[in-house]
């Protein structure tokens, strides 16, 4: 027994001695599932020795900030505009252009030359027309509080990335003159709150609509058309008067990685035209090459085209999510 | 003789200082430091301006009242339904009390958010039960279970181990002989349970009260799958917060339920205290199993039983049986049309879907192992010296306990996200490490409580009867003390390795990419819409549960028919 | 001396900062059977277990077999406990149990097994040597016990009350079954009892203990005729103390101190007695209680056959002469 614990305090202090696994090229990354699979599958294929970690947008953030002192990853994948931003000011990436860059346009790209995105997610309000005819679909997200809508939409758990994305793009149509939400929005989101159906994980979000109950969906795009294709039903996409919030996924390679050449040449691929396509191509994503979009496909070119973008500040944003994130949990939900 | 004794003492007090160490450096360091951040956040103490906060929240209110009493309803039907479990097993003869045990066992191994989600999978809107009674009753409305009640239920029927485990034993202490005497004064049954029976299990009774409000008021599983908009706990507030970057308000209320849990164990304590005073080592007359001889009341008796064996059983059921299913029909089906193995084939088959749980299985049972191997040698010197340092020692031990595992985890972090010394100024954070050591102070305080109770209860006598033929402590306690302790020890190892297989917030904290764990692979497949991966989850699942559920039968054999001492609560 | 195999010189027994027995002396014979009697709690088992190396002596010297084992430790003073339940160790069969002392010491597998057996043919429990303790009747355990207590050739066993827990019936054939095996294998017993029966069955000398000091040491026949002392007077036997006044005109002579009759030495019928009333009569089989009122003092007589006397008649009564046990200074 003691024999036992002196082996486990020796190989602990072996451990901790030498805690890098060196190898392969480590990747944080939102993407999870088949997505996950199908990046590791093409990076593998393209010669890139890679290791992804998957988690929700909130908490890899997270990760990634407590592991400041010991940075795990090598280069962190997809996650949006406003975490990036965030982990910039940290310190955690180093400048790198990759060689697609050149023909990026000028907004996907930082000042400093760290994150570069590669996609561009809207977060939509859609309807299903089987359920709610179109005549009767809401114009705007603004709609959403009227009492026909009530128990037709499902509001899911701030924790994750997209109801964090369209809540902001709702309160910051109110903002006052000082920058602070006001009375009227508070007003509309408990309203919002009080009439929608509430999901905090995957499966009673999907479980709503599989009822019948929900007709309205808040989804990033491909989201959206993924439950559709799960339920077997049409989904329209709606074209909101004030626009709809548009998200951006970068990706950055960090300043500590033991696996500069690597990470380079994984970023060079990854970001290049043809890989954007095949991904567009595979699970409908649109691609901000504007090379890797014409070679994607005719739905995914339209689906580029689908919404004007809410004008939005997402850098400015940021610091107040929180608050507003807090806000909402303790008080209003 | 000197040469060894020597060597021993040195061996001794190396584990001592180990021990020490290790809960310096991965218990009471972490913690404060978890404290330290939250409470300081802003470099100054602002608790004043976080409690106004938390007590001007609607929802945090809301939480505490629930919370309260959810915890009273529930103390009353766990209590109603394990004294009936013990009196169907060990009291009353009932038909086939074999089967029962497996019923009624189930608890042990099926719990958490895997027990939630099954509870879900059973009665909730989407449950082949839910499609019955919308049918036949129209009016009722689909989440008929989803709120306080489905909590409620959970709790009533999953919160049952510890009467199933201590109860039992504590039933099968009461001497028969006093029960014929009763009976032969005339006494009727109720009076005899009422006033001979239950007297000598009250304290028993007592101890497993607390675990169980201990269990309750920490509950976090059934209320986030099960509680619904309408029904939230605190510990589901707490890691709101946590998310919400609000550690310093997750940290307080965390504190507050902190300070209850303490005072819980304490309370515990003290009625172990007691019930070993009362419980003498005098022989008695093993309780014989009492026929019921009213005809109407032991089909009732009986009915209750097999009724309460099936709401053990069927969620258990359900998930073995689409663990089977080909993945499309899962929750399209209520019982799958068709079975296949290509579920197992793909998780035991050493693709992609092996490796969470190899890790898994790797992590739980190193964890099990050092964990086991520290409460065994600290646990004997805690109950034989009694001082301040092996009650601080002890206390330590519980601290896990009663702070929520993601501020536990919080720490973890905080502690070692750089150079510690503590530890060879390594960063552990990162590391394959952090997560395993996680574990292991994660399984602390069960394996502590049990294993006292254990220790507690064994016969003095043993170890002066070994101490007289000459043997040595290290070799007393192997062949004496140990496998005396064995069962407790296996079936703690078995309960805990069960619950780390399940283990979310700590492994969601400090996994990294060597060491993705199950809990995350399941949650992943919970979340994902994927089907393939909910019929991962399934098998996964399943066969944590054979695993666990055959490690506790193993227990459950050791212990049978000698020394109920080992099994004293 | 030289047949004493054990030898209490002097001995202070107790516990650190609290002596719970002072200066005990006490030799016992090679092959006796040496009873510690006593009230619970008068420290029967401190000494028994400061014998056995459990604790450290206080004061004074332990001598067995003419050799100074005060300071050694448990397993190598040759001496075997027996505890009270046995203390079998419930993991291990009863082979294991009896080899735990062997195995400590390393012995080989073969001497092991011989010695295993032989004592356990010894107590009769060869066919039972598989089984474990919970398996076995009390009367195996306790043979069980005594083989282990023996197999490492001890020649003194000490007995911690191992028959404290049993009924009436099993005691007494336990009894037997111990004074059997020390007969026949001829060691040394000292045996702890707060049981008088006990100790006046199976002893050959029996030590009286009482508030941490030896009362009377002698075999049972001499504490029962000669108590040294009331508490013996009144813990041993049943006894009748008479008051002053009564003692006075039943000894026929004025008594200083305090003086006993046992119940069988109160003679009723007797030629020149003193009346007395029958209070009640008990019916004992054997024997009957006869509970008098002797002049305003309550008196009991035994009587032995018929016929028995009314409750309510007078009889005569008287007290066979030198029976009393007259204790000039009544002893604390
Ligand atoms: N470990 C101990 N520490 C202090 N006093 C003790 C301890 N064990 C027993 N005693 C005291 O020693 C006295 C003698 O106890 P013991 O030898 O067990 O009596 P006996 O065996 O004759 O019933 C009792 O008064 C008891 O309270
Ligand atoms: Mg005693």
């Amino acid at each position: 027994m003691k024999l036992s614990l002196a082996l486990a305090s020796a190989a602990i202090a072996l451990a901790s001695a030498f805690p890098a696994f060196a190898g392969a090229l480590t990747i944080y990354s939102p993407q999870g599932g088949e997505r996950a699979v199908w990046i590791a599958e093409q990076a593998k294929a393209a010669g890139h020795d890679i290791k992804l970690l998957n988690a929700g947008g909130g908490e890899l953030f997270d990760r990634l900030l407590a592991e400041k002192n010991n940075p795990q990853a090598d280069v962190v994948l997809g996650m949006v505009d406003t975490s990036m931003a965030l982990l910039k000011k940290e310190g955690l990436f180093q400048p790198y252009s990759p060689s697609w860059a050149t023909d990026l346009p000028a907004r996907y790209k930082d000042a400093e030359g760290m994150v570069h995105k590669f996609w561009q997610t809207p977060i939509v309000l859609a309807y299903y027309p089987d359920r709610l005819p179109d005549a009767e679909a809401p114009k705007s997200w603004l709609d959403l509080t009227k009492d026909e809508y009530q128990g037709k939409y499902v509001l899911g758990a701030t924790a994750w990335q997209t109801p964090r994305m369209y809540l902001a793009g709702i309160l910051v149509r109110f903002l006052d003159a000082n920058g602070e939400v006001s009375d009227e929005g508070w007003e509309f989101l408990s309203k919002l709150y009080a009439h929608a159906i509430i999901a905090n994980d995957a499966d009673s979000y999907t479980e709503a609509f599989k009822s019948g109950r929900a007709s309205l969906d808040l989804n990033w795009l491909g989201g959206s058309f993924k439950l559709a294709k799960d339920l077997g039903a049409k989904v329209k996409v709606i074209d909101t008067e004030g626009g709809t919030p548009i998200l951006s996924e970068g990706v950055a390679i960090m300043a500590a990685t033991d696996q500069l050449d690597e990470a380079k040449a994984f970023v060079n691929w990854w970001g290049s035209a043809d890989v954007m396509a095949a991904y567009a191509a595979k699970f409908g994503q649109v691609p901000v090459l504007p090379e890797a979009l014409a070679k994607s496909p005719p739905a995914v070119q339209e689906n580029a085209r689908l919404v004007k973008a809410q004008p939005i500040d997402w850098d400015a944003i940021a610091p107040k999510l929180d608050g507003w994130l807090q806000k909402i949990e303790l008080e209003i939900r | 003789m000197t040469r060894t004794a020597g060597f021993d003492r040195l061996l001794y007090w190396f584990g001592l200082i180990v021990i020490a160490w290790a809960v310096l450096t991965f218990l009471l360091v972490p913690i404060s430091a978890a404290l330290h951040a939250a409470l300081f956040r802003h470099g100054g103490l602002e608790i004043v301006d976080a409690v106004a906060e938390l007590v001007s929240s609607r929802r945090v209110r809301a939480a505490l009242w629930n919370t309260a009493w959810m915890t009273a309803a529930t103390i009353v039907t766990v209590t109603i339904v394990g004294m009936f479990q013990v009196a169907v097993l060990e009291y009353f003869r009932v038909r086939g009390s074999g089967f029962l045990k497996v019923a009624f066992s189930t608890p042990l191994v099926f719990g958490g958010v895997v027990a939630a989600a099954g509870y879900n999978f059973t009665y909730g809107p989407g449950s082949a039960i839910t499609a019955a009674l919308t049918a036949l009753f129209p009016s009722i409305p689909r989440d008929w279970f989803i709120g306080w009640f489905g909590v409620l239920f959970a709790h009533t029927f999953l919160m049952t181990s510890f009467h199933f485990l201590f109860l039992r034993a504590a039933m099968r202490r009461v001497d028969y002989s006093t029960i014929e005497a009763a009976r032969s004064m005339g006494a009727s049954e109720l009076t005899i349970l009422r006033r001979v029976v239950l007297p000598v299990i009250m304290p028993t009774l007592l101890a497993v009260t607390l675990l169980t409000l201990h269990t309750v008021v920490g509950s976090f599983a059934a209320p986030q799958v099960l509680g619904g908009r309408d029904f939230h706990m605190l510990s589901q507030m707490v890691l709101t917060l946590n998310s919400l970057r609000r550690p310093d308000m997750a940290a307080l209320l965390a504190l507050l339920m902190g300070m209850v849990l303490m005072g819980l164990i304490l309370l515990s304590q003290y009625f172990e205290a007691k019930g070993a005073y009362t419980a003498g080592a005098k022989t008695t007359t093993r309780i014989q199993l009492r026929q019921i001889r009213n005809p109407l009341l032991r089909t009732m008796v009986h009915a209750l039983a097999y009724l309460l064996a099936a709401i053990y059983l069927v969620p258990v059921a359900l998930i073995v049986l689409f663990s089977f299913a080909p993945a499309s029909s899962i929750g399209i089906e209520m019982l799958p049309s068709t079975l296949t193995l290509t579920n197992y084939a793909r998780v035991l088959g050493g693709g992609t879907a092996f490796v969470p749980f190899f890790n898994s299985m790797l992590m739980g049972s190193a964890a099990v192992v050092v964990g086991l191997a520290i409460t065994l040698f600290a646990v004997p010197i805690m109950v034989r010296k009694r001082n301040w340092l092996t009650q601080a020692l002890s206390i330590s031990f519980f601290l896990p306990w009663i702070i929520p595992s993601i501020l536990l985890a919080v720490g973890l972090i905080v502690a070692f996200d750089a150079p510690n010394p503590l530890v060879g100024n390594a960063v552990l954070l990162g590391s394959y490490w952090l997560l395993p050591i996680g574990y292991v102070i994660f399984s602390l305080p069960l394996m502590v409580r049990f294993m006292r109770s254990a220790f507690i209860g064994i016969d003095p006598a043993f170890e002066e009867a070994a101490r007289a033929m000459g043997a040595s402590g290290p070799y007393r306690f192997r062949r004496v003390v140990l496998p005396l302790v064995a069962p407790t020890a296996i079936l703690v190892a078995g309960m805990k390795f069960n619950t780390l297989m399940a283990e979310y917030p700590l492994s969601a904290f400090l996994y990294n990419v060597n060491n993705r764990p199950l809990p995350i692979a399941i949650v992943e497949g919970a979340v994902s819409a994927d089907p393939d991966q909910a019929a991962i989850s399934l098998v996964y699942v399943t066969l944590i549960m054979a695993f666990s559920l055959t490690v506790i039968l193993i227990a459950e054999r050791l212990s049978l028919g000698r020394t109920p001492e080992t099994s004293n609560l | 001396m030289a047949d004493n195999v054990l030898s209490l010189k002097n001995l202070d027994v107790g516990f650190p900062g609290m002596t719970i027995v002072h200066d005990l002396n006490l030799d016992v014979a090679d092959g006796a059977f040496v009873s510690l009697l006593g009230p619970s709690g008068s420290g029967k088992s401190t000494v028994l277990r400061t014998v056995a190396g459990l604790l450290p002596a206080l004061g004074g010297r332990i001598v067995l077999e003419g050799g100074d084992i005060t300071t050694l430790p448990p397993e190598r003073r040759n001496v075997g406990i027996v505890f009270q339940n046995y203390a079998l160790f419930p993991t291990m069969t009863a082979f294991e149990n009896i080899a735990f002392a062997l195995r400590v010491a390393k012995k080989p597998q073969a001497e092991i097994e011989r010695r295993v057996h032989e004592v356990a043919a010894m107590a009769g429990i060869t066919d039972q040597l598989d089984k474990k303790p919970a398996n076995m009747s009390g009367g195996q355990q306790q043979r069980v016990a005594i083989a282990r207590a023996l197999v490492t050739g001890s020649r003194v066993l000490l007995f911690d009350e191992p028959l404290s827990n049993l009924d009436a019936k099993v005691r007494a054939s336990m009894r037997q079954e111990i004074k059997r095996l020390q007969t026949e294998l001829g060691f040394t017993a000292i045996f702890v009892t707060h049981d008088q029966e006990d100790a006046l069955t199976m002893s050959d000398v029996i030590v009286v203990l009482n508030h941490g000091r030896i009362e009377q040491i002698g075999d049972g026949r001499t504490l029962y005729r000669k108590p040294a002392t009331p508490f013996i007077c009144e813990f041993i036997g049943v006894s009748n103390e008479l008051a002053p006044p009564l003692a006075a005109r039943l000894l026929g002579r004025d008594i200083k101190g305090r003086s006993f009759v046992r119940l069988e030495d109160v003679v009723l019928g007797a030629a020149e007695g003193i009346p007395a009333r029958v209070n009640h009569v008990e019916f004992l089989g054997a024997y009957s209680r006869i509970d008098l009122d002797v002049e305003g003092h309550a008196l009991s007589a035994m009587l032995i056959g018929d016929p028995l006397p009314e409750p309510g008649s007078s009889v005569s009564l008287a007290v066979r002469p030198g029976a009393a046990h007259i204790f000039a200074e009544a002893t604390p």
